[in-house]
């Protein structure tokens, strides 16, 4: 009895044993290989083998012409930089043809890779594979100052500047339910990034919109179509027929062939040719190409400002800012757009800020951990934050007594640190082409660029036009409204039902009027009264009730955030866009934005059109179903200040949109500006009077405190 | 002295005084002589008065009306500037609360800071007061007693001995805060407090870490007694008297025995202390003893009598035992 009994268990333990086996392999087998098919046939995105056109092999004479080529080039420059335009062409040629051959120009070796690919015989660049070759791990110094070895291609991976997102703590913005975005107290955490954002500027998601061939007819093709290239891929590293979507899944990978996509040499090469960057076609489907040609990867080495203007001046200085280098290479074939109007129009260039000017390095400020690069602790937007940890500072240079020149003013200047941010006195204004209300609504016909193209109804760059002060602790709501509240004021300063929510200068009206009059030449419905009235008054759409209990949410959620920290008064960019929303999914604070089909849209300038289009998308699809709702889109509507996500698809059966509207943002956004630094501060009665920049009341200020600060007896005197 | 800094200012026409007589703040419009005026008058004034002065209320409204003036700037908390000479922030700001608090909160400024203060921003103004002693002269008998023994251990100290320059009684005690309770603050508070000050000039802890190397637990000690505690000759009370490092107390039983140093310093208002938290029986008589009944928690009081009773009733069981045992014995045998 007892001897079977033993057979038995023996027998139970060895087909528990192979049940455990097998479903270690079926699992590995599902995650592995079921998975990323389920995946993909799930979200509708294609991965495949990328290959680029520019990687092409070459022989060795091929390469020392190149090298010769590029010593050469290197030569010239700094010969150029060590003589100077003297307006005689014939003897800056000599002196620069002498100036090369110094033996300490000669000696400079300004590309170390000639040398080291020649060693390694490496005649190609094939991407990430060619770089890991040597560089498959390596050193950096991690936040507690301990010196870690990591792999290299799995920093890069883990970048917002590749997978554009975090799942992690460490944004430095609240949901207008009062809680930290994947804080403490969110119930899980869910990918935010740019990833899964409508972007006002854009827009588009960065699925819908990643990229585009346009058929354009700009007038100097006379009638012609030509292809142009559009979309979010442009300006990131991945090379793939989408985003890193695979990141925001709770499991899974990117794949290797997309890994093997991403551009290195955007960010490294001293030469990368923009012209490369243009989107491709392929039986796939559409992706963005890049310049892996040996020419470029030679020049390898630490990013440089140019490299990372590259893509950083797209549209944060503005396409049409006429120092923008990528600016002036669109494409080979393809063109990418001149986009007019800018983010927020504060070049770093030597024209236009004072450390641009003094030829500091973007990384000097933004110091790197390996591929990760910071953003300070501050910010007032979604885009996800490599290392929170990690300021980005003007005190870490400057120091809390900044002031040193002015002997008789420092300390009251420095005084001035405890409740005004540097950039206040320090960027005066934006340049004019800052957009600050953008109507997608109603496109009009560029005849330059042959699309019909969105309207700027409003671009300004001035103090209480663009852009606006307000009191900031270094955190943003879930729609980008900068939070902070006057240290001294009892619950006077409310933006989000204020200066965020009105618009009452007269000269932005009359501008806003302007524009609408404009625009009512191309669409006759438009009542110019309530086209302006929209606009200056974005809670328009709600009731009274619907107002006031807008006010007491700000007073019982929003304070508490608001008064967190320290506050300064900070200048804030001002913007605003009239698009499509979900009214299914709406709160207080707005509604879920549409995206549109670029394509569509700047074909045939009907966004309605576009937005049927772009919805369709697969991804938007499954949004609209009851994995997605759970997985995130509830979490993401209580940020929003709403309860549930509604799944309620807004598309009928019948192709018409349902339940979607069009209107402006019930806020304005406020964008962090912090480039364009001058290094002349602004004078005490910039602010000090009754026309200074500041509005004391609107910052919350009591009215007789607010007197003082706009009459100081000090400047009063010097007047007289 | 301070006649000298009278000297400097202009001379003063007649009824020029309305402003401050009235308890008005000055007009803002006034021009520079107008300012002069108002100075002069505000000087006078507080000349006038005793020094420390015991404003009563309608000028003490005067004076806080006077200092909001100054502190609109000074009340800045960022209000500094880098020193060229020693390459340090020098702070101007005077926290407005605290200094409200303090001891000195019904002074106005202009009592001790006087020199061409007129045209703002001013040139840097030097304080017409170096000690304590300037002003606290004219008190009671044991409070001036006090003032010259401390002035005593000062002068033997070892920043004064060396001539560091500048160094004051303000080099430590910020006027604008100090509080005479304050030396009776929980124990925890006065380590952070008085370290604190010494850091301002010596580094922190962690700079100072290699200099303790020779006391065990280094970092624990520096943050549980003062830098003073040790840095100042036994015995008594002279913590104004610091000598140089190499006479610091450098022996565990200094501290560590029941004679310890620090009950004539860090825990010289201990007692005091114990008897505000907890009674003058609790605190003073019983001092740190244990007795059931003078309770400070229940449930060791609960506990305390469990185990008791537990052990009577052991005892009672035993005993009981014993006795019955014995008489069974007795019984058998008999």
């Amino acid at each position: 009895m007892n001897a079977g009994d033993k057979v038995n268990r023996t027998i139970k333990q060895k087909k528990f044993l192979i049940g455990l086996v097998t479903l270690a392999v079926v699992a590995w087998l599902a995650k592995a290989w079921f998975y990323p098919l389920f995946f993909e046939e799930y979200t509708g995105v294609v991965n495949a083998p990328l290959t680029y056109a520019s990687s092409k092999a070459l022989t060795d004479r091929e390469i020392n012409n190149l090298a010769d080529d590029l010593t050469q080039s290197y030569r010239a420059k700094r010969a150029r930089e060590m003589v100077p335009d003297e307006g005689n062409t014939f003897i800056e040629r000599i002196r620069r043809e002498r100036a090369m051959e110094l033996k300490s120009v000669r000696d400079g070796s300004p590309y170390p890779h000639i040398k080291y690919f020649r060693q390694a015989g490496i005649n190609l660049y094939e991407g990430p594979s060619t770089c890991l070759r040597c560089h498959a791990n390596m050193h950096l110094t991690n936040v507690k100052g301990e010196i870690v070895k990591v792999n290299t291609l799995d920093d890069v991976v883990d970048t917002v500047h590749f997978r554009f997102q975090k799942n992690s703590r460490g944004f430095s913005t609240f949901g207008f339910d009062g809680r930290e975005v994947n804080g403490e107290e969110a119930l899980i955490n869910i990918p935010m990034g740019k990833i899964d954002r409508a972007c006002g500027l854009p827009g588009s998601f960065s699925w819908t919109g990643w990229a585009e061939l346009v058929k354009s007819k700009p007038e100097s093709a006379k009638g012609e179509v030509v292809m142009r290239s559009e979309g979010c891929g442009q300006c990131h590293i991945g090379g793939n027929y989408h985003p890193a979507t695979e990141k925001m899944m709770p499991i899974g990978d990117v794949p290797e062939s997309a890994k093997q996509g991403i551009d290195c040499l955007v960010c490294h090469a001293d030469i990368y040719d923009m012209n490369q960057r243009v989107v491709i076609e392929d039986s796939h489907g559409r992706r963005w190409n890049q310049d892996r040609s040996l020419r470029s990867a030679l020049t390898v080495g630490k990013p440089k400002v140019d490299s990372c203007l590259n893509c950083h001046q797209h549209n944060l200085g503005g396409d049409a800012f006429e120092g923008n280098r990528a600016a002036k290479n669109l494409g080979n074939i393809n063109e990418r757009f001149v986009h007019e109007g800018a983010k927020r129009a504060t070049p770093f260039s030597p024209a236009t800020d004072v450390h641009s000017a003094a030829g500091m390095n973007c990384l000097d400020c933004h110091t790197p951990q390996g591929h990760k690069i910071p953003r300070g602790l501050q910010g007032v937007d979604l885009v996800a934050n490599d290392l929170p940890e990690k300021p980005v500072s003007c005190e870490g240079c400057h120091t809390a007594s900044p002031h040193l020149r002015d002997v008789k003013n420092r300390a009251i200047l420095n005084g001035h640190v405890a409740r005004l941010a540097c950039e206040t006195c320090h960027i005066k204004e934006l340049a004019d082409y800052s957009v600050v209300l953008r109507d997608w609504i109603y496109p009009i016909w560029d005849k330059k660029e042959g699309i019909y193209s969105y309207v700027d109804i409003y671009q300004s760059g001035k103090p209480g036009k663009g852009m606006t002060y307000l009191w900031f602790n270094g955190n943003g709501t879930f729609l980008a409204n900068a939070l902070g509240d006057n240290p001294t004021g009892d619950n006077r300063y409310n933006p989000l039902m204020n200066q965020l929510v009105k618009i009452d200068d007269p000269d932005v009206l009359a501008a806003i009027r302007k524009a609408a009059e404009k625009l009512k030449e191309t669409y006759p419905d438009i009542n110019v009264d309530q086209y302006v009235q929209e606009v200056a008054n974005p809670l328009s759409p709600f009731t009274p009730e619907q107002i006031e209990s807008r006010r007491q949410w700000v007073e019982e959620k929003i304070r508490p955030l608001m008064r967190k920290g320290i506050s300064r008064i900070t200048p804030f960019k001002l913007f605003n866009a009239r698009m499509y929303e979900d009214m299914g999914n709406q709160g207080l604070f707005g509604a879920m934005i549409l995206p549109f089909d670029y394509a569509s849209y700047y074909e045939t300038g009907d966004p309605i059109k576009s937005v049927k289009i772009a919805i369709k998308s697969p991804i938007v699809r499954r949004m609209y179903e009851e994995p997605f709702k759970l997985y995130m889109m509830d979490s993401f509507m209580t940020y929003f200040g709403v309860k549930t996500w509604s799944t309620d698809y807004p598309l009928t059966a019948n192709d018409e949109l349902k339940h979607v509207e069009k209107h402006w943002m019930r806020q304005m956004a406020s964008l962090m500006v912090n480039h364009g630094i001058k290094k002349e501060g602004r004078e005490c009665r910039d602010c000090h009077t009754e026309q200074g920049i500041l509005d004391f009341d609107k910052l919350g200020y009591s009215p007789e405190r607010a007197k003082e600060l706009r009459h100081l007896p000090e400047l009063e005197n010097k007047t007289k | 002295m301070k006649t000298g800094a009278l000297r400097k200012l202009p001379t003063r026409p007649a009824s020029s005084a309305s402003g401050m007589s009235q308890g008005k703040f000055p007009e803002t419009k006034g021009t520079t002589r107008e300012y002069s005026r108002f100075w002069l008058t505000v000087v006078l004034l507080l000349w006038a008065m005793p020094c420390p002065a015991a404003p009563d209320s309608g000028q003490h409204q005067d004076v806080a009306q006077l200092n909001a003036w100054c502190l609109r700037c000074h009340g800045m908390s960022t209000m500094q500037y880098l020193d060229p000479t020693s390459g340090q922030s020098r702070n101007l700001h005077v926290d407005s609360a605290k200094f409200a608090l303090s001891d000195h909160g019904r002074q106005a400024c202009v009592t001790c800071h006087r020199n061409q203060l007129t045209d703002l921003p001013h040139p840097p103004a030097t304080s017409v007061h170096h000690s304590c002693g300037d002003c606290h002269r004219g008190e009671k008998l044991i409070q001036r007693m006090r003032l010259v023994g401390i002035t005593a251990q000062f002068n033997k100290s070892v920043h004064l001995q060396r001539n560091v320059p500048g160094f004051d009684c303000f080099s430590c005690h910020n006027p604008h805060e100090s509080r005479l309770e304050d030396i009776a603050r929980p124990e925890a508070d006065v380590v952070q407090r008085d370290n604190g000050i010494c850091s301002k000039c010596h580094g922190t802890l962690e700079t100072n870490a290699g200099k303790h190397a020779v006391i065990p637990k280094a970092s624990l000690h520096l943050k549980a007694v003062r830098c003073l505690d040790c840095h100042t000759p036994r015995p008594g009370s002279v913590i104004h008297a610091i000598e140089p490092a190499a006479r610091a107390e450098r022996t565990c039983e200094a501290c560590h025995s029941r004679n310890s140093i620090l009950l004539t310093k860090l825990y010289k208002y201990r007692l005091h202390e114990s008897e505000q938290r907890a009674g003058f029986i609790n605190g003073v008589v019983l001092s740190d003893y244990y007795v059931i009944g003078m309770t400070r928690h229940p449930f060791l009081d609960a506990l305390g009598i469990l185990g008791m009773g537990g052990a009577l009733l052991g005892v009672l069981l035993h005993g009981a035992g014993r006795w019955l045992a014995m008489r069974r014995r007795t019984n058998h045998e008999s």
